[in-house]
């Protein structure tokens, strides 16, 4: 049996586009017009897609946001709260999210039958299960690599907060690696004091004279590749500012909070804007096993504040339709309430949140029973998701990625987007 | 015979007249006669002649096997300096200076291309560059976590340096178990890779295999047909025993192995389950020792105890690879071994050996496969080899003609066509014979399940019997164990007691003495007590022990009916099993010989459709002009046709108007005359009655009045209608003037229709004849464009064309180390350290050979202190760790390293005899230019070049160390610096 995917390699396509297009008509053609038009630099286009994902580390209770069971011995000591669609409800710790509901969906059957959190947050980012001897993209690598936009300099894939590169992008490759945002600009993004801009310029084109004179005699997509990405290094040096979050106006900064969340979201919102098509912020730590109701009580309520900000924004910007938004776990946590007032690692019943860009608004996928032991209708699992994000951003999930000639499927081949949930 | 033999001589396009002989254990170390090596410098390919015997250098025999299936496009025989460049990033991993360029141009020698690969196959630069290429190639910049990188590398080095067979290599990393005794660095490829079994399976397949059977692990691969479930789970079986030991984290890693183990395997896609014993990709299973149960350890395993079997499949492993033969592994090192020198394999990628993706040449893969191995797997001489041959000395620069030899392909083609049909039809068949053995198998398979059930019921109880015996045994030990412990203290407290009571008798009255040694006999008794409880204990667990291993003993004799009944069955797996694999291996042939002339097929196809589109772009691109001034033409002489025809018709509409108003003239004078000579008629009717009258009655006046009036009337009126009957007839010519000139502008009007419709046609032929033109032009150019790119493609896989590709990670950071002059720079570091810390005497500094020892040593220590700033390149040039290192990608990251990096304009800092000092020295630009470009492109300036470089100068004559810098900066991070061309 035999499965044949098509190639959704976008760069790929991308540059083999750029390099039949250039080499039409004249076989080869000199020039750098093509590649560095400085008038599409920094442009967004209207119809692009990104991701945003709010990480909750350590894996967020269902039963105290997307999927309350009050009144139940499962359901803890907080009330349900309507919310902006009629029918749904959320918990009360989240009440201004709850008036965002109309934007947002939930799933509320995610059995990822496991409660270990190594493994638990590799499902959710990658896709699929963690195997010995084969490594995947996360879906930041996947997102830089099919949403990149060949003529926008900044790196595609970005964690809030976080240090260096990543080695998160497997077969993709480095360039497609998380960077981790510290608030400081990307390194070596600041000429050398001793190089006049003038000067910087001058030696640039005696060096993209030196390559037209080559390309003369051999141009292949990989050189065109190289001369490209010294453009969009130039391009980056003049748009250093993008990583600078103190750029941004205080009011905005007091609506997000300000708290390392509400900072970071603001951070979100910004490089979104900048047209990056990958961002991850994470909240931490949500590994409740004593006083979850306390935790989650002060945690969410930081996150109320900043999430709902954020989804308000995006959306009175016009960003939404194109932003997928998801809020997510490495798993959610036991129904059942230990000795600690705590709940323990849960993969069986729980819910993520998510909207924007192709996500039926107000949607809520599956149902767990009574006081959420089990899911009851719709059962997905972390490949089913990985799925549908991909879907939701416009992308075909069944294709694959075609790297050095070797076919890699860009998700599972054992599971499908949930369709339903899509418009 | 290879397998492919058949195939390529159904292939060969080219005349075929060359038959393959295959080698002898021959040739290819033996020096071979210098002038028939090397072309002469940008001298056309000459094609080796046919025949070329099998004692042939195998340089020859490669090039002949080239030229056998060379159709398409070829590039000329790159000059001097991109030779040199090319054969120095191979050979030792960097760009040559400028010194080594000028000298290469200097020598006038007709064999100087051997005499430099020789001479760089002798410098300690090879064996330290093969070590780095091999490391990066197996292990995928995996280390550091229980082998140090470096050690591996200095053992890969150690291999080379002393020309180690590959096979030996390769026997050493799967025999490591990573034990004191045993080669410590060898243990790298496993320990690395934490002995994780699947990854290990995958591993070994894809490095020493060429086969990626990681999707075959769940299943058979959904993307490639000829890897199996099957073929994965043979693989794993000879590691998935295997783990990693290490009870002490502070003691290093080593590998333990189970004696037990077996592989079952269950398809997801279709449920079918199988087991398999060990077997290689290609091979078939094997009888493999068997021990009762219980007794098959040499060193029986424990929590501090590194278990040692008595068969190791993993040493079983490196035994079948060692034994040579496995024509999957010597193809796959060729293979390696080509893309090392050629910049891509012969099957690419190089982990991708099946049959959808045929060598590019399989009889020249074979050849090398089968000639290395012949050889000993010397990986030296293989690469001389390669690199003397034709092909490898190809240029990167496309030839003119794309498709030169169309027309020898279009007359293969209906051949190909028809030998195609035959292997899709064979391949079909093989398939139903595949099908036939998998069903036998399945049925041995489901045989022999009840009969290992059976036996392992019974077997239960014998490995239960075999851990009590194994109890009982560590019993014993650990009370041995502790008896050992505590018998120095007791002979040293009894030597203490012995003393002192001889003391205390000469001292008798030393009543401390005394109680010392009552204190050391109290202490003694006790630890006499002590000891024979142990020896009490050890002497009672020796009974459990013995009954133990009696009770095993029975239960292995209970196991032994059925081991016998088991071992048929599973004889009848293995026998069809290597039927399944002897059918699956035929499959293999005939769909990779099917795949491989679909391919060819393909390729001459686009040959004849570029050749053809270029003959039509002969006529379509010169008809275009003409088209184009046709169609302009015949729109003018149209809109002068449509002017003639606009005044034709204005001209006919006047005379018709003409016509219309004179024939009412006309009417109005002759009704005017009408009544007029009726008038007249009327009135001399009237004037003769009147005159009659009057004649009768002569007196009237007034008759008579009337009567002259009336004569002067008819006077008037005969007057008048004379008048105007000549005005009718005058009117008349008028009217017949007009019709005439009607008719005639009719005439013309109807000519200028005609005129204007004939115009009007051809303009609109023009037109759609020049709009034709123009879409099949653009047509033409967007095939051809595609089409040269496939070919381009299909040219350079077939290397023809070189390959171009980037350079690796190491070899960026070491080229970049030589064309700025910092590793020279360090060399002189290193050169005064020594001469500092053990200065050369007086004497010694007249030897050549202690100034050349200390050169050496210099720059042996220059290269280990850089080779921590590569591996920094690496860092940011080279794939993901434990990714294929083979795919190109280019960031923003690496050019802002380049552009703003500390690190390169550190190296551009003139100092000593680096590259900025000694441009700056230059005061001639041409001078500077040449200089420039030796050192870091390894070619001479255009003159067009070396005019931008004084122009630049002159443009920062304000300063020139900054232009200098500035200079070297644009052409180090060129297109040309970057890539391996």
């Amino acid at each position: 049996m035999k499965a044949h995917y098509a190639c959704g390699s976008n760069s790929h396509l991308m540059a083999r586009r750029q390099f039949l297009g250039t080499m039409a008509g004249g076989f080869v053609v000199g020039g750098l017009g093509a590649l560095t038009n400085p008038a599409l630099a920094g442009q967004i286009q209207k119809n692009q897609m990104r991701v945003l994902v709010v990480y909750m580390a350590g894996g967020l209770s269902q039963l105290e946001s997307w999927d309350p069971k009050p009144k139940t011995d499962t359901g803890g000591p907080f009330r349900a709260i309507p919310t902006s669609v009629p029918g749904i409800h959320i918990s009360e710790l989240l009440p201004k999210t709850a008036t965002h509901m109309d934007k947002l969906a939930i799933v509320r059957s995610i059995n990822t039958k496991n409660n270990d959190h190594g493994k638990g947050s590799y499902q959710m980012q990658y896709g699929r299960s963690q195997m010995p001897g084969t490594e995947y993209p996360h879906l930041g690598a996947v997102c830089a690599k099919t949403l990149e936009r060949d003529d926008n300099p900044l790196p595609g894939h970005i964690r809030v907060p976080g240090g260096s590169r990543g080695s998160d992008a497997a077969y993709l490759g480095p360039q497609y690696a998380s960077v981790g945002m510290n608030g400081k600009p990307p390194a070596n993004s600041e000429r050398a004091g001793s190089l006049t801009e003038a000067a910087d310029k001058l030696r640039n084109d005696f060096r993209r004279q030196a390559n037209e004179r080559f390309s003369l005699q051999r141009r292949t997509a990989s050189t065109d590749l190289y001369t490209q990405s010294y453009e969009q290094a130039l391009q980056l040096m003049e748009r250093r500012e993008v990583f600078d979050v103190t750029k941004e106006p205080e009011a905005d900064k007091d609506r997000y909070g300000r708290f390392d969340l509400g900072q970071h979201c603001l951070m979100a919102r910004r490089l979104l804007e900048n047209g990056i098509p990958f961002v991850q912020v994470q909240h931490s730590n949500y590994d409740t096993h004593n006083e979850n109701f306390n935790f989650h009580f002060e945690q969410l309520g930081e996150f109320d504040q900043a999430f709902s900000t954020l989804i308000g924004d995006l959306h009175d910007r016009g960003m939404l339709e194109t932003t997928l938004v998801v809020v997510m776990s490495e798993f959610g946590r036991t129904p059942r309430i230990n000795q600690y007032y705590g709940r323990d690692h849960w993969g069986t019943a729980w819910s993520v949140c998510l909207g924007g860009a192709k996500i039926q608004p107000g949607a809520v996928i599956g149902k767990t029973n009574e006081n959420g032991t089990k899911v009851i209708d719709r059962e997905v699992e972390h490949g089913d998701l990985f799925h549908t994000y991909l879907c939701a951003v416009g992308l075909d999930s069944g294709g694959a990625f075609d790297i050095g000639g070797r076919q890699q499927p860009m998700a599972d081949p054992s599971h499908a987007p949930i369709t339903e949930l899509l418009t | 015979m290879s397998r492919f033999a058949r195939l390529s001589a159904a292939c060969a396009v080219a005349s075929a007249a060359a038959v393959f002989t295959p080698a002898t254990r021959s040739a290819f170390a033996d020096p071979v006669p210098a002038a028939a090596e090397t072309p002469a410098a940008n001298a056309p390919a000459t094609a080796p002649t046919a025949n070329t015997p099998a004692t042939a250098p195998l340089h020859e025999r490669i090039d002949q096997l080239v030229e056998k299936f060379a159709v398409g496009p070829r590039s000329e025989i790159a000059d001097d300096l991109t030779f040199l460049r090319r054969v120095s990033l191979d050979l030792i991993g960097r760009v040559p200076s400028s010194a080594e360029a000028r000298a290469f141009l200097a020598d006038n020698s007709p064999n100087k291309r051997q005499a430099v690969v020789d001479r760089l196959l002798a410098t300690p630069d090879f064996p330290r560059n093969l070590a780095g290429v091999f490391d990066v190639m197996l292990m995928e910049r995996r280390g550091n976590k229980h082998v140090k990188t470096d050690e591996l590398r200095a053992w890969l080095q150690k291999s080379f340096e002393s020309d180690r067979s590959y096979l030996d290599i390769v026997t050493s990393l799967l025999a490591a178990d990573g034990s004191p005794d045993d080669n410590r660095a060898a243990a790298a490829f496993y320990l690395e890779r934490d002995v994780e079994p699947n990854l290990l399976t995958r591993e070994v397949g894809r490095m020493f295999f060429g086969v990626d059977l990681q999707c075959a692990q769940c299943h058979n691969h959904p993307l490639i047909d000829d890897y199996l479930q099957t073929d994965y789970y043979g693989l794993f079986a000879f590691v998935n025993r295997m783990s990693v030991f290490q009870p002490d984290t502070k003691k290093p890693a080593l590998i333990t192995e189970a004696a037990t183990g077996d592989t079952n395997f269950k398809s997801v896609f279709t449920e079918r389950e199988a087991v398999t014993g060990p077997r290689l990709p290609g091979g078939a299973e094997f009888t493999e020792p068997v021990f009762a149960t219980g007794d098959e350890y040499a060193t029986r395993p424990d929590k501090d105890v590194r278990g040692i079997p008595k068969y190791s499949r993993r040493q079983k492993l490196a035994e079948l690879v060692g034994a040579g033969g496995n024509d999957y592994f010597d193809r796959n090192i060729a293979n390696r071994l080509w893309a090392v020198m050629l910049g891509r394999g012969l099957v690419h990628p190089v982990d991708q050996h099946h049959s959808d993706n045929p060598a590019t040449n399989p009889e020249l893969l074979d050849l090398l496969a089968r000639e290395f191995a012949d050889n000993g797997y010397k990986v030296r001489p293989l690469l001389r080899e390669i690199a003397l041959t034709q092909v490898y000395q190809r240029s990167y620069r496309l030839p003119a003609d794309l498709a030169p030899s169309a027309e020898v392909a279009k007359t293969a083609l209906p051949d190909l066509k028809v030998k195609l049909v035959a292997e899709e039809q064979a391949t079909d068949v093989a398939i139903e014979k595949s099908d036939a053995a998998l069903a036998k198998l399945d049925e041995a398979l489901a045989a022999a399940k009840p009969v290992r059930e059976a036996f392992n019921k019974v077997n239960a109880a014998a490995v239960e019997a075999a851990k009590k015996r194994d109890a009982a045994v560590k019993t014993l030990t650990d009370k041995q164990n502790a008896l050992n412990a505590k018998l120095p203290t007791v002979t040293t407290v009894e030597a203490a007691l012995l003393q002192a009571s001889a003391a205390a008798k000469l001292i008798s009255d030393d009543t401390e003495l005394a109680a010392a040694a009552a204190t050391l006999q109290k202490k003694f008794d006790a630890l006499a007590a002590e000891r024979k409880k142990l020896e009490d204990e050890i002497t009672a667990a020796k009974k459990p022990v013995d009954d133990t291993q009696a009770a095993l003993v029975v239960a292995q004799e209970a196991t032994k009916p059925e081991r016998e009944k088991l071992e048929p069955a599973e004889e009848t797996i293995r026998q069809a099993r290597a039927a399944y694999v002897t059918a699956t291996e035929e499959v293999h042939t005939h769909r990779r010989n099917k795949t491989y002339m679909r391919r060819r097929i393909e390729f001459l196809q686009t040959l004849v459709a570029l050749a053809e589109a270029e003959q039509r772009l002969k006529t379509v691109r010169p008809a275009l002009p003409v088209a184009v001034a046709e169609a302009t033409k015949a729109q003018e002489t149209l809109a002068i046709a449509q002017k003639a025809m606009a005044e034709a018709e204005a001209a006919f509409n006047q005379a018709s108007q003409t016509l219309q108003n004179t024939t009412a003239q006309l009417t109005q004078a002759q009704t005017s005359a009408t009544q007029m000579a009726s008038a007249t008629q009327l009135v001399k009717v009237s004037r003769e009655n009147a005159q009659a009258a009057a004649a009768k009655l002569s007196s009237d006046q007034e008759l008579a009045a009337a009567l002259k009036t009336l004569t002067a009337r008819e006077a008037t009126f005969a007057s008048t209608s004379q008048q105007l009957t000549e005005s009718v007839a005058a009117l008349t010519k008028q009217r017949d003037a007009a019709q005439t000139a009607v008719e005639t502008a009719t005439g013309q009007r109807q000519t200028a229709t005609q005129n204007l419709q004939t115009a009007d046609a051809a303009a609109k032929t023009a037109i759609v004849k020049r709009d034709s033109l123009q879409q099949e032009l653009t047509k033409l150019e967007v095939s051809t464009s595609e089409n040269s790119e496939a070919i381009i493609q299909q040219a350079s896989s077939h290397f023809n064309i070189a390959v171009l590709e980037a350079l690796t990670a190491e070899q960026l950071g070491w080229s970049l180390l030589e064309a700025t002059g910092q590793l020279h720079r360090q060399v002189a570091a290193e050169r005064a350290k020594l001469d500092k810390e053990k200065p050369l005497s007086e004497a010694e500094q007249k030897d050549p050979a202690k100034v050349a020892q200390r050169e050496q040593d210099a720059y042996t220590a220059a290269v280990t202190a850089l080779d921590k700033t590569v591996a920094g390149v690496a860092n940011l040039y080279a794939a993901q760790t434990g990714q294929p290192q083979d795919a190109f990608f280019a960031t923003v990251d690496q050019a802002l390293y380049l552009a703003n990096g500390s690190t390169l304009t550190s190296w551009l800092n003139p100092s000593g005899d680096n590259l900025t000092a000694r441009l700056q020295k230059l005061e001639d630009a041409r001078a500077l230019a040449d200089e420039l470009y030796l050192s870091i492109l390894t070619r001479q300036p255009t003159a067009e070049e070396t005019a931008s470089v004084q122009q630049y100068l002159q443009q920062r004559a304000d300063d020139r160390p900054a232009a200098v810098r500035e200079l070297a900066w644009a052409l180090l991070t060129s297109v040309e610096f970057r890539f391996h061309h």
